[in-house]
């Protein structure tokens, strides 16, 4: 199994391992034909359409009324706005990334697999309708490679919509600009000018500018590997082509990326813990790239998804949508956002040490930091069985060579965090107690295919919960295993299993996205799994069941935090950031002082999601404060310690390291109970 | 010609189509027998002498059909033979029903083929299962009225005898609105218009001319021609459509910005039902007198009754007809150019604007120049391309005729052409435009040359708000196409041009080929992709049809259209005037739909 098998894999580099790279970037370069409204519009007179069009010509004389400033300085702004956003596309620019790309690529990379069975759907769909890219973002690498793709299949180059951030860095934002890159600000919902602007230009580009548009709908890199919850501000802009009339179908393609190693592993694991992201700038690229030269990293695995038409997905929501009921629209954007991000997420190819750091996770909170060889490649068979159960597939960069050998090469690919023993039976876990930057990165991998064994996690955790209330056993080991397995033949769902099922699902559903409504079908559907596969053994199961724990412990903490400020404050108003730095440190305290060194739950991303998860369940309530930022304030106290007290039962007692904290915490508890009782 | 209260009274029957058609024209396809598009010797040519491109030798056109519709016209895929006497569905018309009539004196015939030509108008699906010796329902009788009191005595001969009337005029339906309902048990009897053929009157002084319903287009033309007068109502079909045929279609014509559509040249008209003739007293400019039953009348597609005489306005034959062309760099700068000349409302008697694939089309239309020719025309194009920056892929061309009086004729010019300037348009001489506007008629030959050699095709029209014209071009055609690559079909043809210009909105007509071959049931796809392109207009804010009607092809769309009040209003209008559904062609909105209606009505 895995992707060796695969007779469609294309290696981008072993090609330009054959050929001079400087005469394939100079080429003679054919794209495919691609959609155009009309006549096509070179960049410049997009900018002028822009700005002549009704739209924007209407808000202009509005923001220039309101603010009663001359039309002509309005006019004048927006041409500004249009200058730092418009991209200016030119192939040179593409040819000579062609080459650097080439060069770098073929140093840092042992392959590019794409996977080219739908390539030629792509290029019918290129002639049909306009195409939106939309490819999972776990890497600046991200763009680069889908542009560097486009110019290896000769596939029309697509242009992008990309965060300011690069339009700073000197000579670099500028020759993005010049391969299609077009920024947009982060924030602007309130400026009716740029909203006019962008949607416009956006607009005409997708109709009459002749390229595919690339966006990334999670909105900005995953730090976490995760997919992240879609963003559908661009994506509506898009739709309103379609729900408005002006063309009949926008097609999206779906494109899911993943790296053996991330090139911002180490910067991802700070920003998660809090440390600020330095800004991007030419020279700090320049050393990295440097220092990244001298790097292994593994190999790259590409795959497309299959096309969604934006009209079927309209014509197929429950709700008609129209354009006079925004609300509606804005619901139908948002299942379409969410099933790109669900078909990126099942089409990604998972990298092999995705797998290897759950279980080095698991090891780690036992406390243990070496792994015999054999042991881990036999873990790793099970998880391949687990995710080819869910269609998907390990990437294997050595291609045809055993997944013992692939695990090998990938553990030399990451030698900053683990490395064999000198007899190499042995495999050593780079990591010193209390290490939350080494941990944050093993957990950046382990979230790359979390989204396949969150299921399992769940039901051996709620298995084993129930189990042990049902015995009244103290001790979660090998008898209760045992019992397990042997029940597992006649188990029955109860209904407490279901019921904390779908508690489970949708409590994390701002971390583990899923389509709502499905919790109990995916539940059976893990059952029936479970039982034809051999049931992992103890160690397996421990780690299938550690995965939710960094997940489990993060929520709680959030709760335990908010009942402590809605106790502590009448107020009980606290920013939104400052609230989940709060409990970051509330679970580092707990951490110190009995709680299980589960450092993933210390995420400032994972503590954010759990915030929002409560809001969502109306415990708790988001409100704007007085300076214009939001502030989160306790509805619901009663639900709020329910919702804690479910997750800390199913947490289970190995959470915790010595009893006396968690009695504690418990008599904390109770006490909230009686008082919301009261 | 006698005069009679003041108004000259005409016998004139001088009639351009024979009473037993099929004698002149074709039993199978479109118009005249000896004319028509055929492959000789390699290349296209127009048989005949009475069309301009006549007996002329088309090279270009023949190079264009390879080269667009993938043509192999080394396999001719030939129509059956007419069908012989026996092979016609047996007539279901009962002794006494014929008895009856023959009292009546009204001439008629139960022969084959003048039923076979009575059951079907000209869309795809018809001449197609024409072509392939299929025709399942055709009319049991057909008769000839040749007055307004010969149609009455029809009517309540038919009412006695419970049989079925479908009206018959010109024969050139485009909706399926001809084809007798399959499931029809009773008796089917076609009344044929065509003899009641004569103006009645003209009223110079009130402008006015009186005519019977089966009075073809280019019959009333050349009699009140011959008098100075027109009505100047000329859509595409006038050489065949028949009076009544307008009034229960609403059409359209050509020219309607200056002589206005048939609802605006309408002054009276006579409507016989089963219930009685529904008319109004009087002539008048208009009037206020509730809900106006010409209204009723007025695209009623045969299902109420049959129209009889109809009163129409009439001009006096303009002084000057001017033709003209503009080229424009692309399409929009023409849909705008047309907008903006709405607005003005400065329209010429016609300006039609094509789309680029129709210029180039219509441009293969034309015969083998000579060495001049040639010079002049890549002179033309090198100006064009080089000169003006425009790309021959992109270009498009407006058509326009004016009429009137000299001096009003040059001013209307001179507005054009500054506003088609404002977007860029080039005038380009009045050849073009005139060989746009002969080539009209020529257009509807080439289905049955296509037929021969694996290519369907149809046309079909719309009405839509100016702001979404040209969106709705583009976004059909792109529909289309898309719709038929995913078929798999490698060669097709999709164009429209915007026929007319209004203040609220235009009118685009599409006209789409493909070669089937490979593809077992063409009809059943060509039918498939022309509803997904009415959804796609709909959903662009186009009408179900600005001129050709709904007949059966388009009823689906019907509730979506006027409203299911809309829809109950329509019916109890028949069951006031049709209570027997006698005019059973099941048009608009469908028998078995009523019956199910008005039953449900009647228990409640």
């Amino acid at each position: 199994m895995g992707s060796n098998s695969e007779p469609s894999l294309l290696d981008l580099l072993a090609e330009r391992r054959l050929s001079h790279d400087f005469r394939w970037a100079s080429r003679t370069w054919t794209g495919p034909p691609y959609f155009v409204r009309g006549q096509m519009k070179k960049p410049k007179e997009i900018i002028l359409a822009v700005l002549e069009s009704k739209n924007v010509q209407k808000v202009i004389q509005e923001v220039a009324k309101d603010s009663q400033k001359d039309e002509e300085i309005v006019k004048k702004q927006a041409l500004d706005i249009l200058s730092e956003l418009a991209h200016d596309f030119h192939m040179y620019a593409i040819r000579w990334f062609g080459l650097v790309l080439s060069k770098l690529g073929k140093r840092l990379y042992n392959s590019i697999q794409v996977n080219t069975e739908k390539i030629e759907d792509v290029k019918k769909a290129y002639a049909s309708y306009p195409v939106l890219l939309l490819p999972t973002h776990r890497s600046y690498v991200d763009f680069l490679l889908v542009s560097y793709m486009s110019f290896a299949f000769e596939l029309t180059l697509p242009i992008i919509a990309a965060g300011m951030d690069f339009k700073g860095m000197v000579g670099v934002g500028e020759i993005l600009r010049k391969s299609g890159a077009f920024y947009i600000r982060r924030r602007f919902g309130g400026d009716a000018l740029y909203w006019a602007l962008i949607s416009e230009y956006v607009k005409k580009a997708v109709m009459e500018g002749g390229h595919p548009l690339e966006m990334f709908v999670e909105g900005t890199r995953s730090r976490s590997g995760k997919s992240l919850k879609p963003k559908v501000g661009l994506l509506s802009i898009v739709s309103e082509l379609v729900t408005s009339g002006q063309i009949p179908d926008v097609l999206i393609l779906p494109i899911s990326m993943s790296y053996d190693r991330t090139l911002e592993e180490r910067l991802y694991a700070h920003e998660l813990l809090g440390k600020p992201k330095p800004k991007e700038s030419t020279n700090g690229l320049m050393k990295a790239l440097k220092w990244l030269g001298d790097q292994s990293y593994g190999s790259v695995f590409v795959n497309f998804g299959d096309l969604i038409s934006i009209r079927q997905m309209i014509e197929m929501s429950s709700n008609p949508i129209t354009l006079e009921r925004p609300k509606v629209f804005l619901k139908s954007i948002e299942e379409i956002a969410l099933k790109v991000v669900l078909d990126q997420q099942a089409n990604l190819v998972v990298p092999l040490f995705a797998g290897i750091s759950l279980i080095i996770l698991s090891k780690i909170s036992t406390r243990r930091i070496r792994i015999p060889l054999q042991e881990l490649i036999e873990s790793m068979e099970y998880l391949q069985r687990i995710i080819t159960s869910r269609n998907s597939t390990f990437g294997f960069s050595l291609l045809g060579e055993s997944l013992g050998a692939n695990i090998r090469y990938i553990l030399s690919v990451h030698s900053s965090l683990v490395s064999l023993s000198e007899n190499d039976d042995l495999v050593l876990i780079n990591f010193e107690t209390g290490d939350t930057v080494q941990y944050m990165v093993f957990q950046h991998y382990a979230n790359q295919i979390l989204h396949h064994i969150l299921p399992f996690s769940i039901i051996l955790s709620l298995f084993t919960t129930h189990l042990h209330e049902s015995e009244d056993l103290d001790e979660p080991s090998c008898p209760l295993l045992d019992k397990l397995e042997n029940s597992l033949e006649e188990i029955v769902i109860s209904p407490q299993i279901e019921e904390d099922y779908v508690f489970l699902k949708e409590i994390f559903q701002e971390d583990f996205l899923y389509n709502v409504g499905t919790e109990l079908q995916e539940l059976h559907w893990v059952v029936n799994t479970l039982k034809s596969m051999k049931l992992p053994g103890e160690e397996l199961f421990l780690i299938l069941r550690q995965a939710l724990k960094p997940y489990l412990i993060a929520y709680w903490g959030v709760t335990r935090k908010l009942l402590e400020i809605s106790r502590e404050n009448c107020k009980n108003l606290v920013e939104l950031k400052e609230l989940g730095k709060q409990c970051q440190a509330y679970l580092q305290r707990q951490m110190k002082c009995g709680l299980v060194g589960e450092f993933g739950a210390l995420s400032l991303e994972t503590i954010a999601n759990g915030i929002s998860s409560l809001i969502k369940s109306q415990a708790v309530e988001r409100t704007k404060t007085e300076d214009g930022s939001f502030g989160i304030i306790v509805r619901d106290s009663a639900a709020l310690s329910n919702i804690s007290s479910r997750l800390e039962r199913l947490m289970g007692v190995e959470s915790w390291i010595s009893g006396s904290n968690k009695e504690q915490d418990y008599v904390n508890s109770n006490q909230i109970l009686l008082v919301s009782k009261l | 010609m006698s005069i009679e209260n003041g108004k000259e009274s005409s016998q004139s029957v001088d009639c351009q189509i024979p009473k037993i058609r099929q004698e002149v024209l074709k039993w199978n396809g479109w118009g005249y027998k000896d004319s028509g598009f055929i492959f000789r010797d390699g290349v296209m040519e127009f048989t005949g002498s009475r069309y301009s491109i006549g007996n002329l030798i088309l090279p270009y056109f023949s190079k264009w059909i390879i080269d667009t519709l993938g043509c192999d016209f080394t396999t001719k895929n030939e129509s059956v033979i007419e069908p012989r006497p026996e092979h016609y569905p047996f007539s279901l018309v009962s002794a006494d029903f014929v008895l009856d009539i023959e009292r009546t004196g009204i001439t008629h015939s139960v022969r084959g083929d003048d039923r076979l030509f009575r059951s079907h108008g000209h869309t795809l699906h018809e001449i197609f299962d024409l072509r392939h010796g299929k025709f399942s329902r055709i009319p049991d009788i057909v008769v000839w009225p040749e007055k307004h009191e010969d149609v009455l005595t029809l009517v309540n001969l038919a009412c006695k005898h419970k049989v079925v009337i479908i009206p018959f005029g010109g024969g050139t339906s485009v909706s399926g609105g001809l084809c007798c309902p399959e499931n029809e048990t009773r008796p089917i009897v076609s009344v044929d218009t065509s003899q009641m053929k004569r103006i009645l009157w003209i009223d110079e002084a009130n402008l006015l001319c009186c005519a019977e319903s089966g009075i073809i287009g280019q019959d009333i033309e050349a009699q009140l021609k011959a008098k100075g007068f027109t009505t100047g109502h000329e859509p595409d079909s006038y050489e065949f459509s028949s009076l009544g045929g307008w009034v229960a279609t609403r059409a359209s014509g050509m020219k309607k910005n200056t002589y206005g559509n048939i609802e605006d040249l309408l002054v009276h008209v006579k409507c016989v039902t089963p219930t009685g003739v529904l008319e109004k007293f009087c002539q008048v400019p208009r009037m206020s007198a509730g809900p106006d039953i010409h209204q009723i009348i007025l695209g009623s597609e045969g299902t109420l009754g049959i129209v009889t005489e109809v009163v129409l306005k009439i001009r006096p034959l303009p002084p000057c007809k001017k033709y003209g062309s503009i080229v424009f760099p692309n399409f929009a700068a023409g849909v705008s150019t047309l907008r903006e000349i709405a607005k003005h409302r400065c329209q010429p008697s016609s300006i039609r604007l094509m789309d680029n694939e129709q210029f180039k089309f219509g441009h293969s239309l034309r015969a083998a120049p000579g060495f001049l020719g040639s010079i002049k025309d890549s002179a033309k194009s090198l100006y064009l391309t080089k000169f003006k920056g425009f790309d021959l892929n992109q270009i498009c061309v407006a058509t326009l005729l004016f009429e009137g009086q000299q001096d009003q004729v040059e001013a209307q010019e001179q507005k054009i052409y500054g506003i088609s300037n404002q977007y860029g348009g080039i005038p380009a001489g009045s050849t073009s435009g005139e060989r746009g506007y002969i080539l009209t008629f020529v257009i509807a030959y080439i289905r049955d040359i296509g037929l021969d050699y694996n290519i369907v095709a149809e046309s079909f029209e719309t009405s839509v708000p100016w702001s979404n014209t040209y969106n709705l071009c583009e976004n059909v055609k792109l529909r289309v196409s898309n719709e038929c690559k995913d078929r798999g079909l490698k060669h097709f043809f999709i164009t429209c041009r915007v026929t007319q210009s209004y203040d609220v909105g235009s009118c685009v007509y599409f006209y789409f080929a493909f070669n089937y071959h490979g593809i077992s049931n063409p009809v059943q796809v060509f039918e498939e992709i022309e509803t997904i392109a009415r959804d796609e207009i709909i959903s662009n804010r186009g009408s179900i049809s600005h001129h050709h009607g709904i007949g059966k092809i388009r009823r689906q769309w019907l509730p979506k259209t006027i409203s299911t009040n809309g829809i109950n209003t329509v019916l109890q209008i028949k069951q006031a005037l049709d209570p027997q559904n006698i005019f059973a062609n099941g048009n608009i909105i469908g028998v078995t739909e009523q019956q199910e209606s008005l039953r449900i009505k009647s228990k409640l």
